[in-house]
């Protein structure tokens, strides 16, 4: 594609996205969009540890669930402006994923990713079962109200859905564009390096520990301010929704199948499928829950049989040789 | 002094049907090096499976097992032959992600699927010897329990046997050992990962009908078994029957003396912590063998 043709499709999105708000009046119908953005960029999150450095974490929930509550604590007992909140939190998020990783990456592959799922429940077992955190109520299994206090920006609670829309607009493009950094920089090499061959990278000299754990901050860092603004936006958190296994293997399946290590791959993915929740719901109701599950178990099934390499890099294939043989 | 003697025997009653369950995984992670990330699924399923049957035909579970485990095996043949294979064939490092992804997917397919199929309220049987004791001084023995960790502990053994004596179990092995030269030997692989993977599966169906008597079912119990299987299997080291055996009662004994002690959940916590140290400090597992 050239570069040009790259910069209209850019344009185009762009504008999209911005009037998109005041095309739909609908805030349910804005909510779709809302979940669609959330997850690609929660996505694109696990894509810098999961795709671009190849490790197979499946217990990225956590963060989300550390962003999650440690915004939500301090502003409900503190008082603390979740824009503040959810810095903190993802500091929090950052300085655990360097401590697991410290311990963690010296595992291989399935160990490593048994590991992340081992610290994911025992977070969300140890969340669940106490009453009080550090001094704070967290009340176990019941989980925190936000309380609503007056729309306003330093509070992050608006009374329509468009403002939460913007938010989470920018969030995905801070993110996207994060990962883009990160994917045509030194580090991109070094990480793509580490994914094919860790042991032929470490005797080049390049500090895999250090790499991987920078890659794993970063992406603990976005998924632990995704979690914080999860819970602005549905007002509430408690460890069945912030701190599931099933949302830690729903992030990853989307990179999975869109494709690891591509940018474009987990956003395209999470277009594509994270409306499909709400569209079942309002197709069948709350009746058949767990549908869109079964869809997206079967999605990465058929995906990981068919075209292992995720849809985005078999698609980008195909574009070019399309190309290729119209010339 | 008699509530502990209790909960050992509690925690060892349950510990035999964990090992059971983890061993198939053992089994398949040590000969395919796969993680099979649907165990704790595959087994809800034979646990469904079971009480569909017990409720309509009313066939005892403990004669159940005979027709789960042979469904089971038939799956986990077919599964590995005509779908694992194509993967595994594709896949070039040692330890394949793309299997784990498949069987995540799976998992997540059969657990919703069981939920969207019939609910998220949990079932359980009544049988002739439910809450059936047995009162040996102060201790007592639930019936049920104990039939199915003996009927666990036999398959088990079985198992053991046929790896170490048959000649099935000995081309099993070695295939665990080293694929290619198993394969100079003349050694079909595809088939021996076929029956392997079989037995891996059926053994997680035998298990469910084992279970149904005394554990109630739901969609969402998967998760936990698949977790402490993989807890087991890496106590025990991969591959390691008697590993996986001594790791299933370790796990039972924990869970049990965790809960009379400090609480359920603690009790959990304490299976995942423990896990997370034998990672660290002893990834061959307690009693694993070096790599080759």
């Amino acid at each position: 594609m050239s570069r040009n043709k790259k910069w209209i499709w850019f344009g185009i999105g762009a504008v999209f996205s911005i009037t998109l708000p005041m095309m739909v009046s609908n805030p349910y119908a804005l909510q779709f969009f809302i979940n669609m953005l959330l997850f690609a960029y929660l996505a694109t999150g696990w894509n810098i540890i999961g795709g671009y450095a190849g490790q197979m974490a499946l217990g990225n929930g956590v963060y989300f669930g550390i962003g999650a509550y440690v915004s939500t604590v301090l502003f409900v007992y503190e008082n603390l402006s979740p824009w503040v909140g959810m810095v903190l939190g993802g500091g929090v998020a950052a300085f655990i994923a360097l401590l697991m990783g410290r311990m963690t990456f010296r595992l291989s592959g399935s160990y490593f990713s048994l590991s992340t799922v081992a610290v994911l429940h025992v977070i969300r077992l140890f969340v669940l079962s106490s009453n009080r955190l550090f001094g704070y109520e967290t009340r176990g299994a019941q989980g925190i109200y936000v309380p609503w206090r007056g729309q306003s920006f330093l509070n992050m609670q608006f009374e329509g859905k468009t403002e939460y829309y913007y938010i989470i607009l920018a969030f995905f493009v801070i993110g996207l564009f994060i990962s883009w950094w990160i994917k045509t920089s030194r580090m991109g090499y070094y990480l793509a390096a580490i994914n094919t061959n860790q042991e032929a990278t470490s005797s080049l000299g390049v500090n895999v520990m250090g790499m991987k754990l920078k890659a794993s901050c970063i992406s603990a860092f976005m998924t632990a301010l995704g979690g914080s603004f999860y819970a602005q936006f549905i007002m509430m958190v408690d460890p069945s929704r912030v701190l599931g296994y099933d949302l830690s293997v729903q992030i990853m399946l989307y990179a999975a199948i869109g494709g690891r290590g591509t940018l474009a791959g987990p956003v395209i993915a999470a277009f594509l499928l994270a409306p499909l929740n709400d569209l079942l719901r309002a197709v069948f109701g709350t009746t058949v829950s767990g549908l869109s599950l079964v869809f997206y178990g079967l999605a990465l099934m058929l995906i990981i049989y068919f075209i292992p390499q995720g849809i985005w890099p078999y698609v980008s294939e195909k574009l070019k040789e399309m190309k290729g043989s119209a010339k | 002094m008699s509530i502990y003697l209790q909960s050992l025997i509690d925690g060892l009653l349950i510990g035999g049907v964990y090992a059971t369950i983890a061993v198939g995984l053992s089994l398949a992670f040590g000969v395919m090096r796969i993680i099979n990330w649907a165990q704790g699924e595959l087994l809800m399923i034979s646990m469904f499976i079971s009480y569909w049957i017990f409720t309509k035909f009313g066939i005892d579970p403990y004669l159940i097992i005979f027709l789960t485990s042979a469904v089971m095996f038939g799956i986990g043949y077919l599964l590995q032959n005509t779908v694992l294979s194509n993967i595994l064939a594709r896949e070039t490092a040692r330890e394949p992600v793309s299997v784990l992804l498949f069987t995540a997917g799976l998992g997540m397919f059969l657990s919703n699927g069981v939920l969207a199929l019939v609910g998220s309220n949990p079932v359980s049987v009544i049988t002739r010897y439910s809450g059936k004791m047995i009162q040996a001084g102060d201790i007592y023995i639930s019936l049920p329990k104990l039939i199915s960790f003996v009927i666990a502990l036999i398959c088990t053994l079985a198992l053991y046997f046929f790896l170490q004596k048959s000649e099935m179990g000995r081309a099993i092995r070695a295939t665990a050992q080293n694929r290619r030269i198993a394969t100079l030997m003349g050694i079909n692989q595809k088939k021996i990962y076929n029956i392997a993977f079989g037995i891996s599966i059926a053994l997680v169906g035998l298990s469910g009908s084992l279970l149904l008597p005394y554990y109630t079912v739901s969609y969402s119990i998967g998760a936990t078994f698949s977790f402490k299987s993989f807890v087991i299997v890496v106590l025990g080291g991969k591959g390691s029957v008697v590993g996986a055996l001594a790791g299933g009662l370790i796990v039972g004994i924990i869970e049990k003396f965790g809960g009379l002690i400090f609480s359920d959940t603690y009790a959990q916590m304490g299976v995942f912590i423990i896990f997370v140290l034998v990672l660290l400090f002893k990834p061959n597992g307690l009693m694993g063998e070096k790599e080759m």
